[in-house]
């Protein structure tokens, strides 16, 4: 069994990521923030692993100690199909395929679990948790402390922007 | 009353013990329906006959530790045509009420295996299994007892006066009643019996070690009734803090209103600039809110998507899956027009059917395919410039306004700025607060599944194995009320289980007491009317009855006898003895209402030689049919009562046999029906010992 096969079935929000955003304000946790707040805990969740995918950043995420969901939800929701196709997609070019590739049939039975109640094989939430990991490093290390959405946002966009101009 | 008949009319071994092939009696012979003397000498086969019939009238087989010797033909060639590897073969043919019935048993040595088999007109002949007649089931199946007593051996006679004998008695009269499914329910005692079994086996897990497990539930339920009691007290406190920090709130908020509204009387554009920060901040939220929706989006967020969508586009994307992608290629091509709105025509119809496979993949998931459609069908939308400019625009508006607000109140005496400055600091204090109250509240309250999810509150409801925990340590530590609630509901359930197999428990109790009550009663019954059939067959006998006056009762030390005062008599002649036994065996066939062929093997065994005359006298007489296996110092005490014609005579011996001498044993073993080689046989060697 490979290191990545191993783990909960769940995505994996840090205790120390959780502080963070409960700054701003998460569900309940009004938080600072006088420019709105995230819903839930999946929404701050996602926008690390996107960082940490974009960036390309990664390790073992640290502790947790609370649960955290295992399907998206709240506004990622809508967006799940899409969100797979990245992930999926960064998880095939981890593997060296990135074009039309008869193991990419193969990489679909490790990565997505025919039990249509869930969606993720235990590879696939490695995977996720450790780019939500990397990304949330990049995001304390380059934004520092904050306590408003709108600060972070903007940061955030910024920070899109100038990959996609890189790009 | 309907009166039944058995007989046995002959008896066929193939490779069994002594006898290669050997039927009894020979050809077209049948025994008849009085009595016949089958002499045999000792060693060759007469126990395993025994055995063999038992087993053939009960439909129990043979022990298995006898399965590979204790049947198997015992000479290692083939010189009188037997085979020691091949199976042991035993039929027994039977008279059911006119109907013919064989019954077989065959023992394969080499697979240790043993089959019945069964031959009657009804079924067409021969089949595999033990498939007699209904009446001779409902008698001897599974009854291996009752069996023992006309399948018997002289020793058991003998012994069924004796307390070692009255195992045999109630267990032969059990069985011939019908009452030993009964006895097995209840049991000998109170706690060997079936109800106690499956009381302890289906009940105990749930009752548990005597009252203790309910104890320990009920007083984890109390617990969680008054941890429930202090949480909703908890709740209400956390409630009324809530309430009473938003009102302090809105009162600072007043106030701040108040000084606002006295500024306003010198400076009239305080009011105007509050409420262009009102809106800018609102815009600004809505702004930030939209902005964060839009970063889900996969085809804004990430700026690689026409990558992703075109390694998509690369993949299996055309193909459906097999499991279901064939079935709906066949319906189309059964439809008058393809879903293209054209007719098919025979070549395309041909077309479609050689290459569906190229667009089915067994391991294509249905979840990939709508993925792939959902990434294709989103396009880029990357305008990152754009709603930075829009954002950023929000929040200097609102910074702006803030700070006109700031400034108009900056103009306000020393002692109105500093009420700003505390309202401010109280409210940030209390919003903080109220923050921690709420939560609270929700910690307790809530029955969200995402928040007790993502808080953890229901961590200590649930074992690691996710059943419901009763353990009262791990109790105390939930605060939510839902959480509570259920552990409440299952231990309930848990208790009402337990009350529910406590009443089974009961129950089954009684009706073990009830069933032990009546058993006894029937049995005393039974046994007065077993004691009057046999003290009427007593009657007649010579030695207890017609002799002695003798009376016989049925006890736990066996068959007893009294004399006609009632007293005991502890030392009575074999003659009361052998009658004794043979009356009680008499009485059982006429309780079960069947005349069944009495089969002894070596009947005077148990009460010596002197009894035959007594013997004859009694059991012939008393049974439609004898078949008595002797050795031929029992046919030499029967000698002056079957020479006169009242026994039919076999003797089976080796073919080479010198017959005075019963020597050598060489030769086929056959059954010779001459009475003057039945007389003298082992003549020589009885006188020996004689002498």
């Amino acid at each position: 069994m490979s290191e990545e096969s191993k783990g909960v079935r769940r995505f994996h929000l840090s205790d120390d990521a959780r502080t963070y955003f409960e700054k701003i304000g998460v569900q309940r946790n009004t938080g600072k923030s006088k420019s709105g707040m995230f819903t839930a805990y999946v929404e701050p969740y996602f926008l690390c692993m996107m960082m940490g995918i974009i960036k390309d950043k990664r390790r073992d995420p640290d502790p947790m100690s609370k649960d955290m969901v295992s399907t998206w939800k709240s506004n990622a929701k809508q967006y799940e199909k899409e969100i797979s196709g990245v992930v999926f997609y960064k998880y095939c070019l981890s593997k060296g395929i990135s074009k039309e590739d008869d193991r990419v049939l193969k990489l679909m039975e490790n990565f997505f679990t025919i039990d249509r109640a869930e969606v993720y094989e235990n590879e696939a939430f490695a995977m996720m948790n450790k780019f939500a990991q990397g990304g949330f490093d990049y995001i304390r290390d380059s934004l520092g402390p904050n306590d408003q959405l709108a600060d972070f946002l903007i940061w955030y966009l910024k920070e899109l922007e100038d990959t996609s101009v890189e790009g | 009353m309907t009166q039944n008949n058995i007989f046995i009319r002959k008896i066929t071994w193939e490779n069994v013990r002594n006898f290669e092939s050997l039927e009894l009696p020979s050809g077209s012979g049948k025994f008849s329906n009085s009595t016949s003397l089958a002499q045999i000498q000792n060693g060759y086969g007469k126990t395993t006959t025994l055995y063999l019939l038992r087993s053939v009238f009960s439909n129990m087989p043979i022990d298995k530790n006898f399965i590979k010797s204790g049947y198997r033909y015992r000479f290692p060639h083939k010189k009188w045509g037997g085979d020691q590897n091949s199976p042991s073969k035993f039929y027994v043919e039977f008279e059911v009420n006119d109907e013919f019935c064989r019954i077989g048993l065959e023992i394969d040595h080499i697979n240790m295996k043993q089959k019945f088999t069964t031959f009657r007109e009804s079924l067409g002949g021969e089949i595999d299994g033990w498939q007699p007649p209904n009446i001779f089931r409902r008698l001897f199946e599974g009854k291996d007892d009752f069996v023992k007593l006309f399948v018997m051996d002289g020793e058991l006679a003998k012994e069924l006066n004796s307390s070692t004998g009255s195992a045999a008695v109630n267990a032969a009269i059990k069985q011939v009643t019908n009452l030993a499914g009964l006895h097995l329910l209840v049991g000998s005692e109170l706690t060997n019996g079936q109800i106690h079994r499956v009381k302890q086996e289906q009940l105990s897990s749930i009752i548990g070690d005597g009252e203790e497990r309910g104890v320990r539930l009920q007083s984890a339920l109390s617990k969680v009734e008054e941890l429930k009691q202090e949480q909703r007290m908890r709740l209400q406190q956390a409630k009324d803090h809530v309430s009473r920090v938003s009102a302090e709130i809105i009162e600072c908020n007043i106030r701040k209103n108040k000084l606002d509204k006295k500024i306003s009387q010198t400076n009239k554009e305080l009011e105007k600039a509050k409420t262009r920060l009102e809106r800018s901040s609102t815009d600004l939220e809505k702004t930030a809110t939209s902005i964060l929706e839009r970063l889900f989006q996969p085809a804004f967020s990430y700026p690689e998507w026409q990558e992703v969508q075109e390694f998509h586009a690369s993949q299996v994307k055309a193909k459906l899956p097999r499991s279901v992608g064939r079935t709906w290629f066949k319906e189309v091509l059964e439809l008058e027009t393809c879903i293209c709105g054209r007719s098919w025509d025979e070549h395309s119809k041909e077309y479609v059917g050689e290459h569906l496979e190229d667009f089915l993949d067994t391991r294509l998931m249905t979840y990939v395919k709508e993925m792939q459609d959902s990434v294709a069908e989103h396009s880029n939308s990357q305008s990152y410039g754009s709603e930075l400019e829009r954002l950023k625009q929000k929040q200097i508006e609102r910074v702006l306004n803030s700070q006109s607000v700031d400034d108009i109140r900056s103009q306000a005496s020393d002692e109105d700025r500093k009420a700003y400055s505390e309202l401010d600091q109280k409210i940030g204090t209390l919003t903080t607060e109220l923050t921690q109250w709420e939560h609270l509240r929700d910690v307790i309250g809530s029955e969200k599944l995402e928040f007790i999810k993502e808080w953890g509150l229901h961590q200590f409801v649930y074992n690691t194995d996710t059943t419901v925990t009763n353990n009262i340590a791990k109790i105390k530590e939930i605060e939510n009320l839902k959480g509570l609630e259920i552990v409440e509901s299952d231990i309930a359930r848990k208790i009402a289980e337990i009350g529910g197999a406590a009443e089974i428990a009961k129950g089954a109790e009684l009706v073990q007491n009830v069933i032990s009550e009546m058993l006894t009663r029937v049995e005393k019954e039974i046994n007065i009317e077993l004691e009057g059939k046999m003290n009427s067959s007593i009657s007649r006998m010579v030695g207890a009855g017609q002799d002695g006056g003798l009376v016989v009762k049925i006890t736990d030390q066996g068959l007893q006898y009294y004399n006609p005062n009632g007293d005991l008599q502890s030392g009575v002649n074999m003659a009361a003895e052998l009658g004794g036994s043979y009356a009680f065996i008499s009485a059982l066939y006429q309780y079960a209402e069947v005349s069944i062929p009495l089969v002894l093997d070596t009947p005077l065994a148990g009460f010596g030689d002197g009894a035959s005359a007594d013997w004859t006298k009694l059991v012939p007489p008393t049974f439609n049919q004898v078949i008595a296996l002797i050795n031929s110092s029992e046919m030499r005490a029967l000698k002056g009562w079957f020479e006169k014609g009242n026994a039919d005579v076999y003797l089976i011996r080796r073919a080479d046999e010198v017959i005075p001498l019963g020597k050598p044993q060489t030769g086929k073993m056959i059954v010779d029906s001459n009475v003057d080689n039945f007389v003298t046989y082992e003549r020589d060697v009885l006188k020996g010992d004689e002498e």
